[in-house]
Order: structure tokens, then sequence, then C-alpha cells
């Protein structure tokens, strides 16, 4: 089981039933089986899930890879990826994070595992963020008569020096379009907490257990735009403008 | 393995708006759609349906500076290819993978991952990075040396393949293993691609060098045992296609016309030339830059030699004008005919495998090769019919059992 999911349990069929809370925790089955993924996810969104976080793990397939295949099967429903901070390193993780927000419309979240020491977890976040955060939202230009495409003084370094990681960036995807995705997590700096997250294994069988516990009608999704991950979690929205830069300017 | 059962590989390397620095600024060119998946789905859609066997995203894990007159990349490789998976059945997926950048853990679980996303249409193209920004990316204070960085790559697919095989910390790939590809054409590069690489990318300018490199590779492959058939060579082709040669050569004019020369330079000073304080409309400078304190792409470098040593432009202006479609690769204006003539000659006389097309203009110019190149190569029996339903090995002509138990 993933460190930072520890505190959501696998739910039992007997328990009352009652409306979920539709934020679901897809933990990797023994053999891995994107198909069965698939199926959930569709499924869920279909019944007007708003997330699903994508786990890892040992002998799982590896999350971001998986959302990148789910983002464009999906319309609607917020996708997460674990990224394990052993593994992956914070430039892969953002870089990653931010094409996966481009080709979502803005439906992306994260959860970090497998980062034991104090302050790794806020280095990396930190690291992540300063990437994003290295280019302005409205640095494209696309001028085909003048040959500017990219208004490269909207872009500048990262150059985040942590006690854990270094990163020099600027980050080489475009700011993603939520500007800093949502982490869930629980640690103090995640955005959102586990406490109404359901966690299921993702196999056909546990799945079916499962969605006979969502009301009919809970879903209000039906005829209603898309919105972007943080709005579907209650998170403001952030402003655009802030850049490292921007937000290390002297106040007027 | 006899020329009769040779099918010819095409593929396609899809980089954003073309491969032509000034491609994104033709009236048809649709800049805005390069973070929207779809955009890469449809490329992906009509090379599968031309007849081309995989699709292939580069990736330099850096922001190139040039972005300001030209795109790049705007989504990673693994983020585009799974996206794209969905959308294709067929077609073969090459994402680039870093064995300095990335441990062997990473790559392992990632495009194994890919391979199962796409039910088995994964190939890693395999690189080792010498560029000083992208080191610092990832935390490192330089780069890997040049020497260290073949050690550290064929360590890495070592590792890769026993982890691959074990299928206890990362899943077993979908395939027996993903198809492992490499570009490099410098010895220790050959050395590395006898040993390890399915698919070898290369630039080669005349039939001549490209069939002395195909020699010395299958020889090397033969000597450590690989079965006949098990390394194809792939040079990349970047071709002006027109109705006659006259208006080829007029659309290649067109456009280098749209060329920001600023543009040209950067991409040459991230191959170690650096003209920048040079006056454009001047003589090139004797010495390019020092190839043996250089620890970038060693083998473009003399690449770029050679087309300077072949054409000799008198000014750095019309040596950029010679590299800006083909950036070093095969490049050439002419009819489909001509083109059709050039790779059935390059792949009968053994000077290729197959071909990376490396199109001018996304979508219209790889349409065209498409409508217009890829009908002349069926009819000439070079790519074969009835391959629809068979695995991703079985149409490149690969081993099944890829590199075996032998690594």
């Amino acid at each position: 089981m993933p460190e930072s999911n520890k505190g959501i349990a696998p739910q039992n069929a007997d328990d009352q039933p009652r409306a979920l809370p539709a934020r679901l925790v897809l933990w990797p089955a023994a053999r891995p089986d994107f198909q069965a993924v698939r199926d959930i996810v569709l499924e869920a969104e279909a019944l007007g899930a708003s997330a699903a976080l994508i786990t890892g793990g040992r002998g799982a397939l590896e999350p971001l890879t998986v959302v990148g295949a789910l983002a464009p099967l999906t319309a609607r429903i917020g996708l997460l990826a674990e990224v394990d901070a052993a593994e992956t390193h914070p430039y892969t993780a953002a870089r990653r994070l931010a094409a996966l927000d481009h080709i979502s419309g803005g439906r992306i979240g994260w959860s970090l595992t497998g980062a034991r020491e104090p302050g790794r977890i806020r280095d990396y976040v930190d690291a992540v963020h300063a990437l994003w955060d290295s280019w302005d939202d409205d640095a494209h230009r696309f001028d085909k008569r003048s040959g500017v495409y990219i208004d490269t003084d909207r872009i500048a370094a990262a150059d985040h020096a942590g006690p854990f990681y270094r990163v020099a960036g600027p980050l080489d995807i475009p700011r993603p379009p939520q500007g800093r995705l949502p982490r869930v997590g629980d640690d103090s700096t995640a955005d959102v907490s586990f406490s109404e997250w359901i966690g299921v294994v993702a196999v056909p069988t546990a799945w079916r257990k499962l969605r006979t516990r969502f009301e009919p009608g809970v879903a209000d999704t039906a005829g209603r735009p898309p919105r972007t991950l943080r709005r579907e979690l209650g998170l403001s929205d952030i402003p655009p403008q802030y850049s490292n830069r921007l937000a290390a300017a002297p106040n007027p | 393995m006899t020329a009769q059962d040779r099918s010819l590989i095409l593929l396609v390397n899809a980089f954003v708006a073309g491969h032509h620095e000034g491609a994104w600024r033709l009236p048809q060119a649709q800049p805005e759609r390069l973070r929207d998946i779809r955009y890469h789905q449809e490329i992906a859609r009509l090379a599968e349906t031309g007849g081309f066997h995989a699709m292939f995203v580069a990736d330099f894990f850096v922001f190139n500076p040039g972005a300001r007159h030209s795109p790049r990349w705007e989504l990673d490789p693994l983020t585009l290819l799974s996206g794209v998976a969905q959308a294709t059945e067929r077609l073969g997926l090459i994402a680039t993978g870093s064995a300095t950048l990335s441990s062997p853990e990473e790559i392992a679980r990632t495009f194994s991952t890919l391979d199962h996303v796409s039910a088995g249409r994964a190939l890693w193209n395999i690189v080792t990075n010498g560029d000083p920004a992208a080191a610092a990316n990832f935390g490192q204070d330089k780069p890997v040396p040049h020497q260290q960085r073949y050690q550290i790559g064929a360590q890495a697919v070592q590792e890769v393949l026993q982890l691959w095989r074990k299928g206890q910390d990362v899943p077993a790939p979908v395939q027996s293993h993903p198809v492992l590809v490499q570009a490099g054409s410098s010895s220790d590069g050959r050395d590395f691609a006898s040993r390890y690489a399915e698919l070898v990318f290369t630039a080669q300018n005349t039939i001549g060098e490209a069939h002395a490199f195909r020699h010395d590779l299958l020889t090397r492959a033969a000597a450590h045992g690989r079965k006949p058939g098990a390394v194809k060579l792939i040079p990349g082709i970047s071709p002006a296609i027109g109705s006659t040669v006259e208006e080829a050569r007029r659309k290649k004019r067109d456009l280098d016309e749209l060329i920001v020369p600023e543009a040209s330079l950067a991409w040459l000073a991230g191959f170690g030339i650096d003209l920048g304080a040079h006056d454009l409309d001047g003589p090139l400078p004797p010495i390019l830059g020092d190839i043996d304190r250089f620890e970038g792409i060693k083998s473009r470098f003399g690449v770029i030699a050679s087309v300077i040593e072949r054409h000799r432009p008198t000014t750095i202006r019309a040596l950029l004008q010679l590299l800006a479609g083909s950036r070093g690769h095969a490049s050439l204006s002419g009819t489909p005919e001509s083109i059709a003539d050039l790779i059935a000659e390059w792949f009968q006389q053994g000077a290729a495998d197959g071909f990376m097309l490396m199109p001018h203009a996304f979508p219209s110019e790889f349409q065209l090769f498409v409508d217009e190149v890829v009908p002349l190569l069926r009819r000439r029996g070079l790519l074969r019919n009835g391959e629809r339903q068979a695995g991703l090995r079985e149409r490149l002509g690969l081993p099944m059992e890829g590199l075996g138990e032998r690594i």
C-alpha cells in the first residue's frame, strides 16, 4: 500500500450504504491490467465521480503514463497520478504533469510518495512549483508574420536549490492550465487531504461491489462543461501571474 | 535473410509543426494545437493508414531558447505517445528515455507501461545526455563525459532488460521487451548499437557512406552473435516534394524565406557550433569548434562538417539555409517518382533497411508523402501487404524474442 495513502482502507461491501464522496484512489492490482483500470475510470466518470488517483508500487504500472492514456479517453473526471520521489526526479514530474494538464484541459492532480526524510516532500514540491512558475501563462505569441513564436522574455530559470533537490530550469513544457496542480496528501502542505477519498483495488470484482453504492442522481455532471480539477476539489484558482519573478518583485 | 524477405521500414519523426524551421509560419500550419493531443493523434492515424510502422518523439530534457522563433516539443514523449496509443491500433510508438538522467527502474517501469497502454507497441530510444543544461535540470553538476556515456548506457540497458525479464519490481512488458532503438554514428556509438540496438537511426548523406555504415554495423552485430536481420539501419530523409523538381525547389525556397536566422544559430549552438558572433553574410570561420572538447552530440557535428565540405557555402546564411530543412539528414527536392527511386535504390542496394521521414511541414507535407510517394513504394512491392494483423516485431522484421537471454 502506498505510504501516503495509508489512511484509506478498502471499503467492505457490507458497510452502511451511503452516497460516495466520489473521489477514488485506485490501488494497483496484483497483475498489472491497464484495461481494468481504464474500464473502472470510464465507468466512474459516467457515474459522476469527480476524481480518480492512480497509484503505483512494486510491480505496478507507472501512474503518469497510465494517466497519459486515460486523459484523451475521458472528458470530465479529474485524474491524479501518484509520483514516487524515490524513482522520479522533480524535473520529470513537473514536465509530465504539466503535459498531462495541457492534454486534459486542466484535469490533473498528483500525490507524492517515497519521500521519507522530513523536509523532502516540501523540497520536492517547491522544486516542481518553481518549474511550473518558470513560464508566464501567456508566453506564446504564435506570430507568423514577425516570426516570433514564444516571447522568451516571459520564461526564466527556476534555479531551485533545496536541501534535497537542485533544478536549474526553466521547464521545457509551458505552464500548465491550472498553474499549480492540486496535490492530495496527508502532510500539512498538501492542497487536499485524503479524508474524503475512497480506496479500491483496481480489479473488476472489487469495483463492481463499490459501484453499486454510487447513488443515482448524485452526479450533477451531465450537461455542464468540464471544470478544472482545482475547481472540482473546491480550491481557488491560482492567480494567473504567480511567477517566481513576480512574487519576488518588490512591492510598489 | 534474403533481399526478397526484407520489407521496407517507414518511420516518421513527428516533430511539432515540421522539420523545417520556417514550417510553423505557413498559412496551413497549426502551432496553436501543439498541446492538443488530437493534433498528434491525427498525425499518428495518417502514419498508420499511410503504411508507416512507427512514430518517433525525440526528447532533449531542456528548454531550448530557439523556441522564440520556431516551436519545440511542448509535450513530453511518454505523455504524447500514451495518448496517441488510444487513437491507433498498429503504429509503433518510439519514446526517448535517458540512461544518464533516469534510473533503470524508472525507464523499465515507464516503458513497460507504455507497452501495456498500447498493447505491445512500445520502442525505447536509448539516449545519454551530454548537454550541461539538461544535467543541471536533474541536479547534476556537469554532464557525464562522452567516453563514459556509452558504458552507462550499456549498463542501463542490461539492468532494464533484467528488470523486464524478472517482472517483479516493474511489470513485465507485453512484448518480449520494447524494441530498442539508438542513434549515433561515432565509433563508441556503433559498438553500442551493434550489441544492443534493434533499430539504428542515423544521418547519412550519400548512399556510399550509408552502405559502408550498414555493412560495418551488421558485421559487428554478427560478431556479437546476433541473428541476421536483428539490427536495422534507418537513415533520416527530409524531402521537398513537388509535381516537378522545380516546384519542389520552389517550395523549399519559400520555406527558407520564412527562417529567422537567429533560430538556426541557436540550433547549431546546441551541437557546439557557435557562430553568433559572426556576420551572417560573411564567410564561415575556418574552425567551427573543437570536437574533442565538445561533450555534445559528436556524430551530428561530423555530419554538419561534411555538409560544409560537399556544398561549400560561401556565407553563414547560406549554410543555415542548407541545414534548415533537414538538420543535416539526407535532403532532396524531387518529384514523388524521384523520391521513391532514391528510397528503392538505398533499400535494394543494402544502404538502408528503411527510412525515418522528417517532413518539412505537418500535416501538409506528411499528407503529400502518404498520398503521392507511399503508393509508388507499394506498387514496387517494397511495402509488404497483409501485415495488418501481425504484431510490432513481426511488422518490423525483428526477432520475437528481442535480445533474448543473451544479455
